[in-house]
C-alpha cells in the first residue's frame, strides 16, 4: 500500500517567533524536514535524530535533535512506518523501542480502562445496596408514629372490600377483645383501632401502626371469641414487631432511601401507602408469621386467654379445606398451617401452667347480630 | 485588525476595530457593544451536527455570529465570568481549550470537538475539549487570571486550573500526595502535564466558586 511521505504536524525552534509553528513534514533519503507555516524550513538528519512517543493522544512522534534545540513533531498515523522504511537502519531500534513501548502502554492503558469500569459499575452496585441496607437498618429507629401514619394514610386510601358494620353489639365485642390483649403488648405507645367490614370472607389484616380491618365472614366463622382473639393477636403482633414498616423497608428505592437518611419519612410513608394498595402490606414472610404467631399466643396467655383457641381456629380453618372457599383469602397470606398448629402447641408446653378464663362476651347474641346485618348497620 | 483586551484581569472585554472588509467571529451572545454598522451573520458552529456536539459536550453555544462591517467600526466581545481574557496566534498549529473557553477567532481559525478520555475527566477537565487550529488570532476567557508554563518536561496542575494546552502535550491525572495528605489536605486529584509545549492555567476554579456559592445558600 503506498503511503505518502508528506504529512502535517509541527516544529518547535527558537528560531521561530513564539518558538513553533505548524508544518508540512516531508520524509526524503536522509532526513526529515519541514517547512513551517512561517516560510522557514528545518531538517534533521536521520542519524542525528533521536525519536520520542507523547502528546496528549499519546500517539505523537517527537523527532529532536541531539543538543534538543529543535524538535519536529507529527501525529499522522504513517508516519512511524514511513520513517521506518526511508532512514532504514538510522532508526529501526528506536522505532522497534517506541513500538514496543506503544503497545506495552496501549495494554496498559486498556487494562486500567476495564479495570477502573469494572471497579467504577461494582462500586456502584456496592454503594446502591449500602445504601438501602443502610436505609432499611434506620427504620427500626423510626418512631412508631411513622407506622401511625403510615397505617392511617393506608386505611383511608384503600377499598376496605365492603361497608363498615356498626352494630353496638358486634363492635362492643371486639372491642372488648382488643381491650382485653392491648395491655400485653410489648410495644406500648401502639394504639389498636378495629374496623369491622360486612364481607363473606374469612378475613382480617393489620396495617402499620395498629390499624386493623376483621371482616365479619372470619367473625362468623369463630365458634367462640376466644378463636378471634387468637386471630387478632396474631394481627396485632404484626404491627408490635413492626412488620410492615419491615416490608415497607424491603422495597425502599434509591431516592426513598436517601431521602430516610437525610431524616425525610415522606418517602416511606408513600411506599407504604402504595404497597397497602397493592396489597402486598398484609402479606408477610414465613418467619414473620411464625413470629407473629408466638409474640399472638404469648399475648393470649399474658392476657388470660387459651392459646389453644388460635391453633383450634387454624384447625378448623384446615378441616373445612377447600368446602370454605371464603377461609382461601386468610390462608392464602398464611401458609402452612399445620405447621403453624404444631408450632403454637409446641409453645404451649413451654408457657407455667395458668387458669384460662373465657371472655365475658355473649357470643350466641353476638353471631345473632352478625346474620342479621342490615345496610349500615 | 486592531484588538485591544481592556479591563484585564478581572473582568477582560476585547475591542475589536474592524477595517472594512475584515470579519471577526464570535461565541453567541458575547458581543457587548458595536458600532451601528456592524452587521451580523449568525450560523451553525461548524454544520449541525458539529454544533450540537460542541454544544453538548464543549459546553459552547451552537451558534456563531459573524461581525463584519463595510466601513471602520468596533465590536466589543466580553464573556460571561469575572476573568481573564487571552490571545493567542496560530501558525497552523493548534491548541486544546476546555469546555466554555472559547470567545472568538479571525476568520483562518477552525473550531472543532475531540475526545480529551477518562484521564481529563476524572481531572475533573471534561470528557471533550475544544480543538481550535489553523492561522489567525483566537481569544479564550477564564474564571481568574490567566497565566503560562512553558513545560519542558513535567509540571502539576491542580484539577479545575488548566485551560488550555498545545497537542505535545500528555495529561495524566493523580494523587497530590499520599492518600491520606490527597483528600485532608485539600488538593485531591492533580494533573500531571508531561511533554513539550505550552499550557495556559486560570488563577480560580468554577468548582471553587460552587462550593463558595452552595455555602452560602
Amino acid at each position: 500500500m503506498y503511503e505518502p511521505l508528506h504529512f502535517s504536524g509541527g516544529v518547535f525552534s527558537a528560531q521561530i517567533d513564539g518558538g513553533r509553528a505548524g508544518a508540512e513534514i516531508e520524509l526524503d533519503t536522509t532526513s526529515i524536514v519541514a517547512r513551517a507555516s512561517t516560510g522557514q524550513t528545518f531538517s534533521i538528519p536521520f542519524r542525528d535524530c533521536n525519536l520520542d512517543l507523547g502528546g496528549s493522544s499519546g500517539r505523537m512522534v517527537f523527532c529532536r535533535t541531539s543538543d534538543r534545540t529543535m524538535t519536529i513533531f507529527c501525529e499522522d498515523r504513517p508516519f512511524l512506518a514511513a520513517l521506518e522504511r526511508e532512514a532504514r537502519s538510522d532508526l529501526s531500534e528506536q522505532i522497534t523501542s517506541l513500538r514496543a513501548r506503544r503497545s506495552s502502554e496501549r495494554w496498559k492503558s486498556q487494562f486500567f480502562l476495564w479495570f477502573g469500569g469494572v471497579a467504577a459499575i461494582l462500586l456502584l452496585i456496592g454503594s446502591y445496596y449500602g445504601l438501602i441496607a443502610l436505609a432499611k437498618l434506620s427504620t427500626r429507629a423510626l418512631p412508631v408514629s411513622v407506622d401511625e401514619k403510615i397505617g392511617k394514610l393506608a386505611l383511608d386510601s384503600i377499598d376496605l372490600g365492603g361497608p363498615v358494620v356498626r352494630d353496638k353489639v358486634v363492635v362492643k365485642a371486639v372491642d372488648e377483645i382488643i381491650k382485653t390483649l392491648e395491655p400485653h403488648s410489648e410495644l406500648k405507645g401502639l394504639t389498636f383501632e378495629v374496623r369491622i367490614i360486612d364481607s363473606p370472607e374469612v378475613n382480617a389484616y393489620c396495617l402499620p401502626g395498629g390499624k386493623m380491618v376483621v371482616c365479619t365472614g372470619l367473625l362468623k366463622k369463630a365458634k367462640d371469641p376466644e378463636q378471634v382473639a387468637g386471630i387478632l393477636s396474631h394481627e396485632m403482633a404484626h404491627a408490635i414487631r413492626r412488620h410492615g414498616l419491615q416490608r415497607v423497608a424491603e422495597s425502599l428505592g434509591l431516592i426513598a432511601a436517601v431521602e430516610l437518611l437525610i431524616g425525610d419519612v415522606g418517602g416511606l410513608v408513600a411506599i407504604g401507602v402504595e404497597l397497602t394498595k397493592q396489597g402486598t402490606l398484609t402479606s408477610f414472610s414465613r418467619a414473620a408469621e411464625t413470629e407473629a404467631d408466638i409474640v399472638g399466643a404469648t399475648m393470649m396467655h399474658d392476657a388470660g386467654i387459651d392459646p389453644r383457641e388460635l391453633a383450634k381456629f387454624f384447625e378448623l380453618l384446615r378441616d373445612e379445606g377447600n368446602n370454605a372457599p371464603g377461609a382461601i383469602a386468610w390462608l392464602s397470606t398464611h401458609p402452612q398451617h399445620d405447621v403453624r398448629i404444631t408450632t403454637i402447641r409446641g409453645l404451649l408446653a413451654k408457657f407455667p401452667p395458668k387458669a384460662y378464663r373465657a371472655l365475658e362476651i355473649d357470643w350466641p347474641e353476638v353471631q345473632k347480630h352478625l346474620a342479621n346485618l342490615n345496610a349500615g348497620d | 485588525m486592531e484588538v485591544i483586551t481592556r479591563n484585564r484581569p478581572s473582568f477582560a472585554n476585547v475591542l475589536v476595530k474592524l477595517k472594512p472588509g475584515e470579519k471577526i467571529i464570535a461565541e453567541a451572545d458575547a458581543m457587548a457593544s458595536m458600532s451601528a454598522s456592524v452587521e451580523i451573520r449568525t450560523r451553525w458552529n461548524g454544520g449541525i451536527f458539529k454544533a450540537i456536539l460542541k454544544r453538548v459536550f464543549g459546553g459552547e453555544s451552537m451558534f456563531v455570529n459573524e461581525f463584519s462591517s463595510d466601513q471602520p467600526a468596533e465590536v466589543v466581545i466580553t464573556q460571561g465570568l469575572p476573568g481573564d481574557i487571552e490571545c493567542i496566534e496560530l501558525k497552523g498549529t493548534t491548541l486544546y481549550l476546555q469546555p466554555g473557553a472559547y470567545i472568538a477567532s479571525e476568520p483562518g481559525v477552525n473550531l472543532g470537538i475531540g475526545w480529551a478520555g477518562f484521564k481529563s475527566f476524572i481531572g475533573g477537565e471534561g470528557l471533550f475539549r475544544l480543538k481550535i487550529s489553523g492561522t489567525g488570532r483566537c481569544w479564550f476567557g477564564a474564571y481568574g487570571g490567566i497565566f503560562e508554563r512553558e513545560v519542558t518536561d513535567e509540571y502539576i496542575v491542580d484539577t479545575g486550573h488548566l485551560v488550555a494546552y498545545e497537542p505535545t502535550i500528555h495529561l495524566r491525572v493523580g494523587l497530590a500526595g499520599g492518600i491520606f495528605s490527597s483528600f485532608f489536605g485539600g488538593e485531591g486529584l492533580i494533573t500531571r502535564v508531561r511533554g513539550t509545549g505550552k499550557i495556559y492555567l486560570q488563577s480560580r476554579n468554577y468548582s471553587g466558586l460552587t462550593a463558595w456559592v452552595n455555602a452560602h445558600i
